[in-house]
């Protein structure tokens, strides 16, 4: 297996290379001594080419959190056949910017929409935001409802773009 | 502590951190406590740490806790005598409040006439200007009504549309133009009407470069007496992140006049609990009324640091009728104190919210150093209540220190599993303009660039990688299955 780490979307190797007290890694095309000494379940010591930093780490399924410098970086592992992306966005769907609640939908299944038109009214947090139709046609389905919640990246209206004849 | 406490129980309306602090404040008083929660929240440390709880229902997390009923019959049951609302939700509610006195329960906050007569943006600036103090230029008519085109055609832009019941940045937003102004209004009106059950808005002069600032109000109605300002101009969506007490920008003569401002509207109003009167201060030194807070606040803190006074514990003291025994000559202020809003949100994408679960948490700590914070591991983070999860405060002897002890506090904060924006704040603290003092409402903004950045070194990336490697379970799991082969070898040879 090969691991590879993603930090704000951009992907990086790491590779061992050989195991004695310490062990020798390939990082990001650096080769480097490095000894890890854990202090409790979260908290412990690494040291890179004999400077050690206090590290605070926790992982969630394939996300990792870590803590040094007074900083936390988000690594998400992504295995050597590579996560899928989705570009989304290509057909006329709506997606959700971010996580909130549907406060009016502005349209029904059916409706003839233009593009930039107001398709609905969404709340996250304390922000009223206007989602608007990304294309001229039909719209084909409603994913959330007034009243409903939903996550970043839900399809909140599908559009099917009109032919241009 | 006498003997007889001065409630037989105390309901604690509201979560999170803010319900921490008063149950901290009613233990302090050893008044018996309540808690409330709902089901999301019931493995918080309030919910653990009180007398006793009582999980409330709703459609939503937040529609419980704003269930009148449901809480005034929780009162009933455990024979509550008074009910602490904290800061949002309930608590600039006048029918609850008036609920709650016809329910012989007290509110733990002024009455609810002064609750209408101020908690209510238009009717208070109508009551601060007839008692001859001055307000913003402004429009509050309907925007259907004749007149309203003319009137605002008669104002500079921008103009900022407010909801008249709104507080704590919901129900505003900023217009440049008049062909803006229409749809402004709207989404504003349905925000308003949402949030406070209440459309009406008003339009007023916004002033792009000026300071937010707050003087803190203490009073039993008939001693009136103020605890200083706060500045509080780092906002972003406008909501403070950052608040600090006292304001670098006042002589302590213009300090005076604004205190006494604030002091001389509060006696007007004859206010009973602790209060906020806020203000607009422009370059020029001129400051308008802007609102009155009629609750705690959330940056009550800094106050509480700089003067020494327990501001939650002086509420309950006057709710339960005693007058208030300090005299404004008692208090006086000392050194300087920071306050930074932890929010679950991604600071360096437009603040938008973040979602996720706490995986671990390690508290800053030091002298001088308070965190008030709700917060525990395992707790999902969601977007059901407002992204504020904590609040860092640092007190010190001046404003370089406080700053100084404010990076070095949030740089010992460790919180995994859901993104805020302790790096952000750390970039605004860390900024020249910052630190010179020199700051306006508008400094997320005019510093949107330098703000931004959030570089990591080639060194940090090298340890955050290896210790990502190590620390992964994949590679843990690989590596307890694999020989040590050199340590073999090692072995052989001897």
């Amino acid at each position: 297996m090969q691991p590879k780490y993603i930090i704000d979307d951009t992907e990086y190797l790491v590779t061992p290379i050989r195991r004695t007290d310490s062990i020798v890694l390939d990082i990001n095309g650096h080769t480097q001594d490095v000894r890890l000494k854990w202090h409790d379940e979260h908290y412990g010591e690494i040291t890179i080419a004999g400077k050690p930093s206090q590290f605070y780490a926790a992982q969630d399924e394939d996300r990792l959190y870590i803590h040094i410098d007074g900083k936390v970086w988000e690594v998400n592992i992504a295995d050597e056949f590579g996560a899928t992306q989705d570009d989304g966005n290509s057909s006329g769907n709506v997606t959700a910017p971010m996580p909130g609640v549907v406060i009016e939908v502005a349209v029904n299944q059916g409706d003839s929409v233009n593009q930039g038109d107001t398709v609905m009214l969404i709340e996250s947090m304390k922000l009223q935001t206007e989602i608007k139709a990304s294309v001229t046609g039909t719209v084909t389905s409603i994913g959330s409802e007034a009243g409903a919640s939903f996550n970043k990246g839900a399809v909140l209206v599908s559009i099917t773009a009109e032919e241009q004849s | 502590m006498t003997a007889e406490p001065l409630f037989k129980k105390v309901l604690i309306a509201n979560r999170g951190e803010i319900a921490l602090r008063i149950l901290r404040a009613l233990q302090a008083m050893e008044i018996p406590s309540v808690a409330i929660y709902h089901s999301s929240d019931r493995h918080s440390p309030v919910v653990r740490l009180a007398d006793e709880a009582v999980e409330i229902t709703g459609d939503s997390p937040s529609s419980a806790h704003l269930d009148v009923e449901q809480i005034i019959s929780i009162c009933h049951e455990l024979e509550v005598d008074a009910v602490h609302p904290c800061y949002g939700f309930l608590s600039e509610n006048a029918k609850f409040a008036r609920a709650l006195n016809d329910a012989s329960i007290a509110f733990i906050g002024p009455s609810a006439e002064v609750i209408e007569l101020m908690g209510d943006k238009i009717t208070s600036r109508e009551f601060v200007e007839q008692h001859g103090f001055p307000v913003p230029p402004s429009v509050s008519l309907d925007a259907d009504d004749a007149g309203f085109d003319d009137a605002i055609a008669a104002m500079q832009f921008p103009l900022v549309v407010k909801a008249s019941a709104g507080g704590g940045g919901k129900g505003m937003s900023i217009v440049h133009s008049v062909e803006e102004l229409q749809s402004t209004l709207r989404i504003a009106a349905s925000e308003a009407e949402k949030y406070f059950g209440d459309k009406r808005v008003y339009v007023e002069r916004y002033f792009s470069s000026a300071r937010h600032i707050e003087v803190q109000i203490l009073g039993d109605g008939e001693n009136i007496i103020h605890l200083g300002e706060r500045e509080c101009s780092i906002q972003r969506r406008f909501q403070k992140i950052i608040e600090e007490a006292p304001s670098p920008a006042f002589t302590q003569e213009k300090r005076d006049q604004i205190c006494e401002t604030a002091a001389g509207i509060a006696r007007a109003a004859h206010y009973s609990s602790a209060g906020t009167v806020e203000f607009l201060y422009t370059p020029e030194g001129e400051f308008f009324f802007l609102e009155m807070n009629t609750r705690i606040q959330v940056e009550h803190p800094v106050t509480e640091m700089v003067y020494n006074v327990d501001l939650v514990q002086e509420q309950i003291k006057i709710a339960a009728g005693k007058s208030l025994d300090i005299k404004q000559a008692d208090v006086s202020m000392s050194g300087h104190a920071i306050e930074c809003r932890l929010c679950a949100e991604d600071a360096f994408n437009g603040f938008l919210p973040e979602t996720g679960k706490v995986l671990y948490l390690k508290e800053p700590t030091g002298e001088r150093v308070r965190f008030d914070s709700g917060l525990y591991q395992g707790q999902d983070v969601t977007t059901a209540f407002d992204p504020m999860l904590a609040k860092l405060i640092v007190h010190a002897d001046t404003r370089d220190q406080a700053i100084h002890g404010s990076i070095k506090a949030l740089k010992q904060l460790v919180l995994l599993g859901v993104k805020i924006n302790t790096q952000y704040l750390i970039n605004v603290l860390s900024h020249p303009a910052f630190k010179t003092g020199n700051i306006d409402t508008g400094f997320v903004s005019t510093f949107i660039d330098d703000l931004k950045v959030d570089s990591t070194s080639q060194e940090q990336l090298q340890s955050v990688l290896a210790t990502a490697y190590l620390t992964d379970r994949n590679t843990k799991l690989l590596l307890d299955a694999t020989p040590e082969p050199y340590a073999a070898i090692g072995n052989w040879r001897n």
